[in-house]
């Protein structure tokens, strides 16, 4: 089923400019409710700016947002939003009680407070003032506002960048209860291990452009490289001209080849009576494939959608 | 159903919002201590304390200082104050939110009101206790209504401040206009002990004309007619109310993404 306009946030050719620099570039994308989309990208990629503009915070340079149909900043937009904002304090002087109650009375439909309380762990300290609280404390009542209205989707910007691993594992929790509700989240995050665990769909950022769009194997397979390392007595250059092999690195006595599959490679050494030391064989890290894909954006312009 | 569909009255979200509003500002010693203690001390040592005290020279000062305290929450609540919670990052998720935007500004207006209330109602209580003022009941609810308007153009000028620069330019401006304010505009110290250049530079200022308005009503006359005051004090709210609504408008602008 295809969404319309009315059940998605949609970004329409979307381009951000501050001065020179274009943060959002053209950016054409719809996020839909029953899913958890993960924004992934490095910083300055325009991730953050993405997420203001959907809540109305700035205002497109071209193109525009709309949020179920209603223009972003739009109080029927913002009424469909609950969201967490990246390097945001609350008042010190009130309680993360007294906040929760506040920004409940914003929507028409609130989640019971006892309700988000127990899902966010909250007992202890709910009547302490958020000035006193712990870092992990503050962040717990921050998604307690995002999370507070029942809002058609949850935004959040880099929700758990300083979290212990506790919290993280509530946030992850809460977020995926959110889902499995119908309400739509949306995600920044630089950690891909975080994007991979929790995400239907991650969407890859980069210099504000959109680069990929899958599900997490899809984003996966985009570089699914193989790292072998070993000592032998076959030259750089003849490995280098092996099938599959994209490049040779000598250091020392150990040679590192980065390689689409690993059994070809070594296969050909073996029968060809190459002596092989130390051979170690590694999956190119989700950190590296994601440095990959951008990376490869930059060079190359445009590498599409994977989806 | 989608939320976007449902509405919430605008009144239930203005009580919560006036509610934490207030209880945010009592609790914030920087804030609730001078704007409720200041005009209350001022008044009770320039009016009843210092020089020969009459019932004349306190129902004097009553008028200016209750002026004098409405201009103060006002001023602080909205330059200080929002430069702060800007700064903080706390303006933004309000912005976010749905939150009216009418209901926000109406929320902290009725908070600076309630602070001025409770000023005016402290200094009505030296004036008739140790001042020994006596005023017609239509006096007392003029002072109470003016110091009502008295908050409004110091709002949008307090937003016009926090809204622009940073906590701490923020904070040194509102201070140094509330100085200004109130010397020049003869809210401390009657204009007339002051050389004359003093009252040529009040003309200039909405707290003069509040502060001749107040006068007015406690029965003292002042150089110009009451319409010329309130000409110049709505001249002065509508063009601060200008320049407060376009850096709201504008404040995603200075941002750097």
């Amino acid at each position: 089923m295809t969404a319309t306009l009315e059940q998605t946030i949609s970004y329409k050719n979307l381009t951000k400019t501050y001065g020179d620099k274009r943060a959002v570039d053209g950016l054409d994308i719809s996020f839909r409710k029953g899913e958890l989309t993960a924004l992934l990208g490095e910083n300055g990629a325009g991730k953050t700016t993405s997420i203001s503009l959907a809540l109305g915070l700035v205002e497109p340079t071209e193109g525009s947002v709309t949020i179920l149909g209603h223009k972003a900043g739009s109080i029927e937009a913002r009424r469909a939003i609950g969201a967490m904002l990246q390097s945001a304090e609350l008042p010190n002087l009130l309680t993360a009680e007294e906040h929760i109650k506040l920004f409940s009375s914003y929507y028409p439909n609130p989640v019971p407070i006892e309700e988000l309380v127990e899902m966010l762990q909250l007992t202890p300290f709910l009547k302490q003032r958020y000035g006193g609280l712990s870092g992990g404390q503050k962040r717990r009542v921050q998604l307690a506002l995002a999370l507070c209205g029942n809002a058609d989707f949850v935004i959040l910007d880099e929700p758990t960048v300083g979290l212990d691993i506790e919290t993280r594992h509530t946030l992850w929790q809460a977020v995926r209860a959110c889902v499995a509700r119908g309400q739509g989240v949306i995600l920044t995050t630089h950690y891909l291990e975080e994007a991979d665990a929790l995400a239907d769909r991650i969407v890859v950022m980069a210099d504000g452009q959109l680069v990929a769009d899958g599900t997490p194997a899809e984003i996966k397979a985009l570089s699914a490289e193989k790292v072998i390392e070993l000592q032998t007595n076959a030259g750089a250059d003849l490995i280098k001209g092996l099938p599959g092999v994209h490049s040779v690195v000598e250091t020392g006595q150990t040679i590192k080849i980065s390689v689409s599959e690993a059994e070809p490679c070594l296969a050909y050494l073996f029968k060809e009576g190459f002596e092989v030391k130390d051979l170690k064989v590694s999956q190119v890290g989700l950190e590296s494939a994601f440095l990959d894909i951008t990376n490869k954006n930059k060079h190359s312009g445009n590498m599409g959608e994977a989806a | 159903m989608s939320t976007a569909a449902m509405k919430v009255s605008n009144l239930t979200i203005l009580v919560s919002e006036y509610k934490t509003e207030f209880l945010k500002a009592f609790r914030m010693p920087q804030f609730s201590l001078p704007t409720l203690m200041f005009p209350m001390l001022f008044y009770f040592v320039f009016g009843s304390l210092i020089g020969t005290p009459s019932p004349e020279r306190a129902a004097y000062l009553l008028a200016t200082y209750g002026v004098f305290g409405s201009m103060t929450a006002s001023l602080f609540a909205f330059g200080a104050a929002i430069a702060n919670e800007r700064d903080e990052g706390w303006l933004e998720i309000k912005r976010a939110a749905p939150l009216p935007t009418m209901v926000f500004f109406t929320a902290k207006l009725l908070m600076t009101i309630s602070f001025s209330m409770m000023v005016t109602g402290g200094l009505f209580i030296i004036a008739i206790t140790v001042g020994g003022v006596s005023l017609e009941p239509v006096q007392w609810l003029s002072l109470i209504g003016l110091n009502i308007l008295t908050t409004i153009p110091f709002a949008f000028m307090g937003l016009a401040i926090g809204l622009r620069g940073k906590t701490q330019a923020a904070a040194g401006i509102t201070n140094l206009v509330f100085f200004l304010m109130s010397i020049f505009g003869g809210l401390w110290v009657p204009l007339p002990v002051f050389p004359a250049i003093f009252s040529k530079i009040a003309i200039a200022l909405p707290s003069y004309h509040l502060g001749a308005l107040a006068l007015e009503i406690v029965g003292v006359e002042s150089q110009l007619n009451v319409i010329a005051h309130v000409g110049i004090i709505l001249s002065f709210g509508i063009l601060f109310g200008a320049f407060a609504f376009s850096a709201w408008r504008h404040m995603d602008s200075d941002r750097k993404g």
